[in-house]
């Protein structure tokens, strides 16, 4: 959707002083992050532009479900053993 | 009345981006002539009429702001102190090596905010007998001088200097063996044993902070209707959604500020407004910071609704913090402001009183420390060891929010918490962060898990949060041992909890398409937003630039030169 030198110009309002401007989200993130925002929206349609290694720009509107699916991706990959198995194993519950 | 304008930040990520931290910071907020007033401005017209001249008030603000200086600029000031003309801004600037000029620009910079470094440029605005005397002896007085001159304000030097020189004894005049013969009737009533005005101050306060919770509990009466007016008015307890439909009963007897001056006629009543409030996350954030955050915090929500007789609350709490605990002061040199403010601080045992009528008062240890006391405890709890404590009354010295001998915590490798408590309201307070299994008579055994951690962080508890309450309440076993007060790996696994919640952070933005700038033009337009301080981020190569919203206007100073190259500039924080 962007090419690579620059921004694209259907995407933009023409400002007043014939600037193109754009409102939406910054995201910053690390790299792994970065990655998995981009994994959950395959079709690149809440990314406006992929900025650099750990920033993105994405449309507002998109915000509480990444926010949402980050935390459930998250959720997934933690591993929290039960009170009794915490007690019984004296393991840390991570 | 005034309608408080405080608003509880209920999402906030530190707790102190809703109010100022200390009293310091408070008077850096305060206008000029405020702080003039403060220093001594009005020194003959006294608030109280019985006032002695050794019993002004204003040396120990001086002092109190003194001490509350960086070293550099306390250094500063000592020099300033015997010198009424003061020096130049260039000698000033001499007196520290050039490669630590940004802790001279500092010190400056504080000293200014306090008012108590006057530069000459300014000095025509206020004038009166003391900056005469200094005027005099300036050179070519106005025009042509080489570089203005810094030097202290009349009033803080005249009152400084006497609270160095003079043997004062305390405030109010207390303790002059003089006075007190002159004075029959003022005769001091025996001293207290500062154990029992601090046991008196933790039941006092325990009764703030259950009624907070709601733990019902014996032994605890309600507090007075102030402090549910603070509680409530802070945003810290709040009727429930489902319950907003009865509220009026119980809200409108509190909302009205007359209220606040009439305790006893509300006494009968409290019974009503306690069904409908419910903590809240404020609330619970207030819940578990140190005692003397939660006292500032009361402490300043007074002064925010009693503007008006501002100066004269903040010139007693200055007093105050040089009293000695246990010791008797005279109510009648206060002013009736702050006689009316004696009432509130008796409701949440700041100060202690035999009886209404009683012609004295005692300041408990909370008090005393108020304005001090909360740095005192960060800096020690930053250096990451408590006080060693012993179970006795007699050996604390310092006064701790909930007795340790109800509370001691300790927290075990495998993020196991044993906590020796009696009460409630301690149970109430380790669950808002931990998983409580079991509760015995006097033991309560819970883990930290990372489910309950996150719950305490999305209700806005920072990791700090809980890691400091944790040390303040470490049991006695662990203190007196070589060991850390929390072992290492819960301690780092807490902040990484806290971390993994910070780990992708939104920001709403604007973005600026400034690709067709050449290349100058774009480092020309990146500097100047960023001298702005609104570039979330820019790239020459993508040619955008994301600018924060509020100051969007100011592009048009830049926005002449054509169409940009590419960046991406900020909003406010999402």
């Amino acid at each position: 959707m962007t090419g690579k030198g620059g921004c694209d110009h259907e995407l933009f309002s023409r400002g007043k002083r014939g600037m193109f401007t754009r409102k939406g989200v910054l995201v910053t993130c690390d790299v792994p992050m970065k990655q998995l925002i981009k994994h959950l929206d395959p079709g690149n349609r809440a990314i406006i532009q992929d900025l650099d290694e750990t920033h993105l720009f994405v449309d507002a509107n998109a915000v509480s479900t990444i926010k949402r699916e980050i935390e459930s991706f998250v959720d997934k990959h933690v591993y929290a053993p039960t009170p009794d198995e915490q007690a019984r194993s004296g393991k840390p519950g991570r | 009345m005034l309608k408080p304008t405080y608003r509880p930040d209920l999402h906030g990520t530190e707790d102190g981006s809703a109010h100022v931290a200390t009293v310091f910071d408070l008077l850096g907020t305060l206008p000029r002539i405020s702080l003039d007033r403060l220093y001594g401005l009005e020194d003959l017209g006294s608030a109280s009429s019985s006032c002695t001249p050794s019993a002004s008030p204003f040396p120990w603000t001086c002092r109190a702001v003194f001490q509350s200086l960086t070293p550099l600029a306390k250094q500063y000031v000592m020099r300033l102190l015997c010198l009424p003309e003061g020096v130049r801004q260039s000698c000033l600037k001499s007196w520290v090596e050039p490669r630590f000029f940004t802790g001279h620009q500092k010190a400056v910079q504080q000293l200014d905010r306090l008012r108590i470094l006057l530069s000459s440029e300014d000095e025509d605005i206020e004038e009166d007998e003391d900056d005469r005397d200094g005027g005099h002896g300036r050179l070519g007085n106005g025009k042509g001088r080489p570089s203005p001159r810094y030097r202290l304000n009349g009033h803080f030097r005249k009152n400084l200097q006497a609270a160095l020189t003079n043997q004062l004894a305390g405030p109010w005049g207390v303790g002059r063996a003089l006075e007190e013969k002159a004075a029959p009737d003022a005769a001091l009533p025996p001293s207290l044993p500062s154990e029992e005005l601090e046991t008196y101050m933790c039941d006092k306060w325990n009764g703030v902070l259950h009624y907070l919770v709601g733990a019902e509990e014996a032994g605890f009466p309600d507090p007075a209707e102030e402090v549910k007016q603070f509680l409530a008015d802070t945003g810290m307890m709040a009727v429930p959604e489902e319950e907003e439909g009865e509220e009026v009963e119980g809200e409108v007897e509190g909302e009205g500020g007359v209220v606040l001056m009439e305790v006893e006629g509300k006494m009968g009543k409290e019974g009503k407004g306690r069904r409908h409030l419910r903590i809240t996350n404020a609330g619970i954030n207030f819940l578990l910071k140190d005692v003397h955050l939660q006292v500032w915090r009361f402490v300043a929500y007074v002064i925010a609704h009693e503007a008006a007789s501002r100066d004269e609350i903040l010139t007693f709490l200055f007093q105050l913090s040089y009293c000695a605990v246990g010791r008797p002061y005279p109510v009648r040199a206060l002013s009736p402001t702050q006689q009316a403010l004696l009432e509130k601080f008796i409701s949440f045992g700041l100060i202690y009183q035999d009886d209404r009528h009683s012609r004295h008062f005692y300041p408990t240890a909370v008090a005393v420390n108020l304005i001090f006391g909360g740095t005192v405890q960060e800096e020690r709890l930053r250096r990451g060891h408590g006080h060693i404590r012993a179970e006795g009354r007699e050996n604390r010295k310092e006064l701790r929010l909930v007795d340790p001998s109800q509370l001691a915590v300790i927290v075990e490798t495998n993020y196991q918490l044993v906590a020796y408590t009696s009460s409630s309201l301690h149970v109430e307070m380790l669950r808002i962060f931990t998983d409580v299994r079991c509760r015995l008579p006097n033991v309560v055994i819970g883990f930290i898990t990372r489910a309950s951690v996150r719950r305490a962080m999305a209700s806005g508890i920072t990791a700090a949060t809980i890691l400091s309450f944790l040390k303040t309440h470490t049991h006695v076993a662990v203190r007196t041992g070589k060991g850390r007060l929390l072992p290492e790996n819960v301690e780092a696994q807490i902040e990484l909890w806290h971390q993994e919640r910070s780990r992708v952070k939104f920001e709403e933005v604007m973005m600026i398409d400034l690709s067709s700038l050449m290349v100058e033009e774009f480092e020309e337009v990146r500097t100047y937003a960023e001298n702005l301080a609104v570039v979330c981020w820019a790239s020459r190569r993508r040619g955008g630039g994301l600018w924060r919203q509020k100051k969007r206007r100011k592009r048009g100073a830049w926005g002449k030169s054509g169409v940009p190259r590419g960046g991406v500039v900020s909003a406010s924080s999402y």
